[in-house]
């Protein structure tokens, strides 16, 4: 390969950069194959542009991986750097005079049940296939939004399909899961409410898995394990066993 | 960036991400694989840098295999354990190599290059020429040529860029494909 100097024309790069694309089909694809097939410096020409393409985008990828690393190494050094000794000792003494001061029990409190929802707590990455109906589109497009970490314009597209269907379970659900993303508790929590009275929603054990986590963040322990334990999720047992350690 | 991004992404959307050399899931995979494959490598009479060259090799045969479909990876699990092994034996294969007996014998810094398949190695002979070749271009051609084969970017977006209209994007993109066509020739 790269072996001939033979002349490619703008017209046959064009050809064979479609066919690399995966531009051609029917009877321009067979065309193009039967050529292959029937003429060794057309071929020559597909394997010359094949592997420049290919070359490039390595050479640009293993520049790529050189960035990659450099940002890691950095990354390490940092760490390496809070990991000395004198750091942490300089921190362990902060840390005792911070909490001598007025509040300490309430401030280790909060951070207690904030640093437990914060563990715990993954976004709900979100469905591929949809609603069989009508609303499919909107639905589609709010879920392309939700993925995409733009809860707000999600919430534009399910809003108003849930005004019009207020019962319907995958839309209160995943409504609830803008909420939550926006920080907005109250009202993702009546949504998951709802779909757990619904009983025979397929979202039920992770509305309840959801709700339990909010009513961490409230402090009211004894109701998130009751939640906790009405989810089918594999962390609920070690959650809710550090749930009862706070509570002794 | 976020730890889940993986989480949110189906098994079609971490194959296209790896495809179209999305920087962010190319950045976490980097991220996440390279402390289990240098604790391996150094482990196994190996460096730190050592580590980092046969984990870059690893990670090209990662996102080629993927390219090729390959290896269709299902989660970032999967994506980790392949990456892990595709390093561990090429790792295996070097210390296992007369060529590494010698160079520790001579103190020697020289490094790898080496794929486990022949296929593999004549094609990198290949690469290696395109690299070489592609650094004899001027810097345009260059920016060019990374911008449509490994960023994705369309002409339409290309012509946005440099000022020009779509037509002299295409031509400009050919002279600079022969340009590197005729250097590598020239080898």
């Amino acid at each position: 390969m790269l072996k001939e100097p033979v002349n490619i024309s703008l017209e046959e790069y064009s050809a064979l950069e479609d066919y690399l694309d995966g531009n051609l089909s029917g009877d321009a694809l067979s065309a193009f194959e039967n050529r292959l097939k029937e003429e060794a410096l057309w071929k020559e020409k597909l394997s010359q542009v094949m592997i420049l393409r290919e070359g490039i985008e390595r050479v640009a990828m293993k520049s790529q991986l050189e960035e990659f690393h450099q940002g890691l190494a950095s990354k390490q050094s940092q760490h390496r750097f809070l990991n000395t000794r004198w750091i942490w000792t300089a921190a362990a003494s902060l840390f005792i005079v911070i909490t001598a001061g007025v509040g300490f029990w309430s401030g280790w409190f909060d951070s207690s049940s904030e640093r437990l929802f914060t563990a715990y707590y993954a976004k709900d990455p979100g469905l591929t296939s949809m609603m069989s109906d009508s609303e499919d589109y909107e639905f589609d497009r709010g879920m392309i939004e939700y993925k995409s970490g733009e809860y707000a314009k999600s919430l534009e597209f399910w809003k108003p399909l849930l005004d019009l269907s207020p019962k319907n379970d995958t839309l209160l659900y995943f409504v609830a899961m803008d909420y939550l993303q926006l920080e907005s508790l109250d009202e993702g929590k009546l949504l998951l409410e709802q779909v757990i009275l619904d009983g025979n929603s397929l979202f039920v054990q992770d509305a309840n898995w959801y709700l339990g986590l909010i009513k961490i963040k409230e402090h009211k322990y004894q109701e998130a394990i009751f939640y906790l334990n009405a989810s089918d999720r594999d962390e609920a047992e070690g959650l809710i066993s550090k749930l009862q350690e706070m509570e002794e | 960036m976020p730890k889940d991004i993986f989480k949110s992404l189906s098994q079609d959307e971490i194959t296209q991400a790896i495809c179209l050399n999305d920087a962010l899931v190319l950045r976490q995979i980097y991220e996440d694989g390279f402390p289990k494959v240098r604790k391996f490598v150094q482990a196994n009479h190996g460096n730190e840098d050592e580590a980092k060259d046969i984990y870059q090799e690893a990670f090209l045969v990662l996102w080629q295999n993927v390219k090729k479909g390959a290896f269709i990876p299902t989660n970032q699990s999967a994506v980790q354990g392949y990456l892990y092994q595709v390093a561990k034996n090429k790792w295996l294969d070097w210390v296992r190599s007369s060529r590494f007996k010698r160079d520790r014998k001579q103190e020697d810094s020289f490094f790898l290059n080496q794929a486990s398949e022949p296929v593999g190695e004549s094609m990198e002979d290949k690469y290696e020429q395109v690299e070489h070749a592609l650094s004899k271009l001027g810097s345009d051609c260059q920016e060019l040529l990374k911008s449509f084969y490994f960023l994705k970017k369309s002409m339409e977006e290309m012509a946005t860029t440099f000022g020009w209209t779509t037509q002299t994007v295409k031509n400009n993109k050919y002279r600079c494909m022969e340009k590197l066509r005729k250097f590598v020739l020239q080898k």
